[in-house]
């Protein structure tokens, strides 16, 4: 074995104990954070202070911190997740419905301006949101749309890097003999996207579909210009407006409202949690596969 | 009624120009087969016929009907793609079945055609598996089945066996011919493997640079390539071909220190100091012989390629290209060796300077 190799069996294990030294002290390094986030939750303001990093909370303080969240304004912050979810939900569905057909048709047909508009979805795409803040603001408050669910939905339904991975997806997964072959056997255009293209779409829709939902659940700055009403806000408003107004980050203790430190912490699980389970599911149907035995090999 | 006419037909992307004024009719029930290297322009034609590449001018009929500007659909073809294509989504009875469904045929009738079609090509115990699940040669008996289940007038084939391996390539080859003789429709063929096309086509049309170089039955391009094109391409080994100077007396001078002139065809008219091509079939060329009554040539044996049933000697003249003689398999040369290649110089070949065909003198009515 050492001769087939041409290395000395010290010299493999010495390669392969520093290829584990680099690779766990950069796990430890990363990880730490995220670990002393997940414990924190566990800990009461005093603990958080006084004890050491890694120190174990209880349940019950978990539960008395999640008591202290939940009983804010009659959970308010109950209404605020629907909020969120709906807008999410809403944003994603439009999303998917505009940003899969859209890069299907720049990727499949050929047509007056197609470059054009690849050109503007890039641009579109990398152009940062809040920089168009203000004007769809204008925009919506025109329409009387600020302050409903309506408008965050049309507002974030505009997903250019949506339209982006379908064509890309397009372009190089589906192949062109495929479409081809459906339309010599009497599929119309749309028939061909609904019944070959669509079908074989599920990595392609969980992908935009995560993104689009990310994107939108933690969507900061639009929400904040277009809502001001806060029943209407979404989690991340809420939990910034809640968190600001009771001082629960100052040294001092600028209100009796029950928002400390912990309370934070937990809001900010609260808010990673949805984005782990849809990232779970749909990354299940983000593989590969699907298209095998469309052609040779 | 299925003929399939070409008028004029040109075609180009950008400013390069692939088809450039096809004329072509293929009869009811034909099989012709479009054979030409890759880039002359025989799948674009086929594909224009199917209605998936547009026709920059000319019009294409089928059955009398123009369809230049008609949907793919409306054409009454059917097309099995050399990648297959079949819709990895859906069961072998889908895929077949897909057509018939877009075109609301009733639950039984659509039913009994697929069954039909799947027996033909026996796929009857696959229907129900995906394509993923199936064998090359199986995936292309189901994208044949798709095409038959049409009931189609004419059946379009784009290389449908290049991605097979060389035993199943011979069995399909085989069932292809089967269904052409069994349903008798027109059928278009490409291919680039001049077996299949030697061996299927009722006519074979060759292409090269986007133009028409010759139609005509297999045999007839074999024994009487029109032009050098055709004369290098159809043929297995290739035709050995070989620069000469027409000389005085009806000779052709090759332009090696061996050998002996070669005699002008009867019905050549070239003037003496034109450049012209000599081909010789492999098998025109026998070793061994004498330098005497008949043209010979004298070079080096380079290698041997025995086959079994017969071998390949690559020979060297010098100042000649290299050339390949075909010997029977019991004949013992040593690579190596000096040997003496004669030939009957009815089976010469000749070719003028513009590259075409002076004189089919070897065949013998063919």
């Amino acid at each position: 074995m050492a001769r087939s190799t041409g290395k000395h069996p010290l010299q493999r294990f010495t390669n392969t104990t520093v290829m584990w030294v680099i690779l766990g002290a950069a796990f430890v390094f990363y990880m730490t954070p995220i670990v002393w986030l997940l414990l924190a939750a566990f800990r009461t303001e005093s603990e958080l202070f006084s004890a050491s990093a890694f120190h174990i909370g209880s349940v019950d303080s978990l539960l008395a911190t999640w008591n202290n969240l939940a009983t804010y304004n009659d959970f308010l912050i109950g209404e605020w997740a629907f909020n969120s979810a709906v807008y999410s939900v809403g944003g994603v569905s439009l999303s998917l419905v505009a940003a899969v057909p859209a890069g299907y048709v720049l990727a499949i047909y050929d047509f007056p301006f197609r470059r054009l508009i690849l050109v503007l979805t890039l641009i579109a795409m990398i152009t940062p949101n809040t920089v168009v803040a203000l004007p769809i603001y204008l925009q919506m408050q025109a329409l009387g749309l600020t302050n409903s669910y309506l408008g965050m939905i049309l507002a974030t339904a505009f997903f250019p890097f949506g339209v982006y991975l379908a064509f890309i997806y397009y372009v190089t997964s589906l192949p062109r003999a495929l479409v081809e072959s459906a339309r010599i056997d009497g599929a119309t255009r749309f028939e061909v996207f609904l019944k070959i293209a669509l079908p074989l779409s599920g990595p392609l829709i969980a992908l935009v579909g995560f993104f689009s939902f990310l994107a939108n659940w933690s969507n900061y700055f639009l929400a904040f210009v277009l809502l001001t009403r806060d029943e209407l806000y979404s989690l991340p408003i809420g939990l910034a407006v809640l968190i600001s107004s009771s001082g629960a980050l100052g040294n001092d203790v600028a209100s009796d409202i029950p928002i400390n430190r912990p309370e934070a912490i937990v809001a900010a699980l609260l808010v990673i949690l949805p984005v782990l389970l849809i990232f779970l599911v749909s990354q299940r149907y983000v593989r590969a596969g699907l298209l095998s035995g469309a052609e040779k090999g | 009624m299925s003929t399939v006419q070409f008028t004029g037909i040109n075609k180009s992307f950008g400013t390069v120009d692939v088809i450039r004024g096809i004329d072509l009719v293929i009869e009811t029930g034909e099989f012709v087969v479009f054979v030409g290297p890759s880039g002359s322009g025989k799948s674009t034609l086929l594909r224009m016929v199917a209605g998936l590449e547009e026709v920059s001018s000319g019009t294409i009929s089928i059955g009398g009907e123009d369809v230049t500007d008609a949907e793919p659909s409306e054409r009454g073809i059917a097309m099995v793609f050399q990648s297959y294509a079949l819709y990895p989504h859906k069961t072998v009875y889908e895929n077949i079945a897909f057509n018939l469904r877009l075109h609301k045929v009733p639950r039984l009738e659509l039913d009994r055609r697929v069954r039909e079609a799947a027996a033909i090509l026996q796929l009857t115990d696959y229907l129900s598996r995906k394509p993923n699940q199936l064998s090359g040669g199986q995936r292309q008996r189901v994208a044949i089945g798709r095409a038959i289940v049409r009931e189609p007038q004419v059946f379009l084939f784009d290389e449908p066996l290049s991605n097979l391996d060389a035993a199943l390539r011979v069995e399909m080859r085989l069932q292809i011919e089967k269904l052409h003789r069994d349903i008798g429709a027109t059928m278009i063929y490409v291919t680039h493997d001049q077996v299949e096309a030697m061996t299927l086509a009722d006519r074979i049309v060759a292409f090269d640079d986007g133009r028409v170089q010759q139609i005509g039955s297999p045999l007839e391009l074999y024994r009487k390539p029109s032009n050098l094109f055709v004369a290098g391409f159809i043929g297995s080994p290739r035709m050995n071909l070989l620069p000469g100077i027409v000389e005085a007396g009806g000779l052709v001078r090759l332009p090696t220190g061996e050998g002996t002139p070669v005699p002008l065809p009867a019905a050549a008219t070239q003037p003496v100091g034109e450049e012209v091509t000599i081909g010789l079939r492999p098998e025109a060329l026998h070793l061994g012989g004498e330098v005497g009554s008949e043209p010979a040539l004298t070079g080096e044996i380079l290698s041997l390629e025995q086959l079994g049933n017969l071998s390949y000697a690559h020979i060297l003249c010098d100042g000649l290209p290299p050339m390949i003689a075909q010997l029977p398999a019991t004949a013992a040369f040593a690579r190596g060796s000096n040997v003496t290649a004669t030939f009957s110089s009815g089976d010469v070949h000749l070719f003028d300077g513009a590259s075409q065909a002076v004189d089919h003198q070897s065949t013998q009515g063919g």
